[in-house]
C-alpha cells in the first residue's frame, strides 16, 4: 500500500502533520495521491475539475487531522472524505437540478475517454462492462486495498450488502471472461 | 477473505488458514486466479498523476508560519526593555529593604 507499507512510520507522519507540520502531511498524502487521484477519475471527467477536487481534498484532510482518531484506516477516512469532496462537486454542479452522482458516471462511462481503453484487454473490456457503482467497488477493493468493513464504512452501506455486490460483480466478471 | 488475503491484509494466522484452504481447495484456486487477474489489471490500470496535480495539490493547505515576533523584537528593543526590567527588579528590591529597616 504506497510507499509507507509500515504502519508505524505512518502512524508517526500522521501525529507530526496532526500537530501542524506541512512536510509531514505532505510527505504523507504524497503517498495516496495516486489512489486519491484515480479515485477521483473514476468519477470525474474534467481536468481542471479533478485538480479542484484533489486540492479542496487535501485541504479538507488537513483541517480534519486533529479529529482522525485512528479508530479506522487511515487509507479508509480520506478516501471516505475524497468521496464527499466528489459528492460536493456534483452538488454544486447540479444545485438545481436533480441528476444523481451515478447518473452522472453512467454517461461518463459511455464517453470515449473508456472506450478507446476497453476493447484491447478482456479483463478491461469485462470490468468495463460493469454499472459504474460496481467498478467504484473493484477499485476500492483492488486499488484501495480495503477490506469488505472499511468499504462499507466509505460507500455507508451495510458490510452485507458490499459482500453480496462483491459476490455479483465476481459472477458477471466470471461469465464475462469465460465467453472469451 | 481472498481479496484479503491478495492485499496482504490479513493477519498470519488468517493468511496461513487461506494458503491452506487453497492447497485443497479447487473452487477457491480458481476464484483466486480470477482476483488475480483482476488485481493485476487493476494495477496497470491506475493513471499516474499529473506534474501539475503533484505541484498544486497542497495549495490550498496553509502553510504553519513562523513564530510571530514582538513589536520589541522587530523594533530591536528588546535589550532596552530587559534593561529597564532589570532597573525595576532592583528598586523594588531597594524599596522592600528600606521598608523592613524602617520597621
Amino acid at each position: 500500500m504506497g510507499l509507507l507499507s509500515d504502519s508505524h512510520d505512518e502512524s508517526i507522519l500522521i501525529s507530526k502533520a496532526a500537530k501542524g507540520d506541512n512536510n509531514a502531511f505532505e510527505l504523507l498524502m504524497g503517498t495516496h495521491l495516486k489512489v486519491i487521484y484515480n479515485y477521483i477519475c473514476l468519477h470525474v471527467s474534467g481536468e481542471e475539475d479533478v485538480k479542484d477536487i484533489v486540492q479542496e481534498t487535501m485541504l479538507a484532510v488537513w483541517s480534519g487531522m486533529k479529529s482522525f482518531s485512528g479508530k479506522s484506516a487511515f487509507r479508509t477516512w480520506i478516501l471516505g472524505i475524497t468521496r464527499r469532496k466528489i459528492s460536493d462537486f456534483y452538488r454544486r454542479k447540479y444545485q438545481f437540478s436533480t441528476v444523481s452522482i451515478y447518473e452522472e458516471e453512467a454517461s461518463l462511462a459511455a464517453d470515449d475517454r473508456f472506450d478507446d481503453s476497453v476493447n484491447a484487454i478482456d479483463v478491461k473490456s469485462a470490468i468495463a462492462s460493469l454499472s459504474s457503482e460496481e467498478q467504484e467497488l473493484v477499485f476500492l477493493a483492488f486499488n484501495a486495498e480495503l477490506t469488505y468493513q472499511e468499504i462499507s464504512d466509505i460507500i455507508q452501506v451495510p458490510v452485507g450488502t458490499v459482500k453480496s455486490r462483491m459476490h455479483n460483480i465476481k459472477s458477471k466478471l466470471r461469465k464475462h471472461l469465460e465467453k472469451e | 477473505m481472498l481479496i484479503d488475503y491478495l492485499n496482504d491484509r490479513l493477519d498470519e494466522a488468517k493468511r496461513r488458514r487461506v494458503v491452506a484452504h487453497l492447497a485443497s481447495c479447487g473452487e477457491c484456486r480458481k476464484e483466486a486466479a480470477l482476483l488475480i487477474r483482476l488485481k493485476n489489471n487493476q494495477e496497470m490500470a491506475l493513471k499516474e498523476v499529473p506534474q501539475d496535480i503533484k505541484l498544486s495539490a497542497f495549495d490550498l493547505v496553509p502553510k504553519a508560519q513562523p513564530q510571530e515576533k514582538s513589536l520589541l523584537a522587530m523594533l530591536n528593543l528588546e535589550p532596552v526593555y530587559d534593561s529597564l526590567k532589570l532597573v525595576g527588579v532592583t528598586m523594588q528590591f531597594m524599596k522592600k529593604m528600606i521598608l523592613i529597616g524602617g520597621n
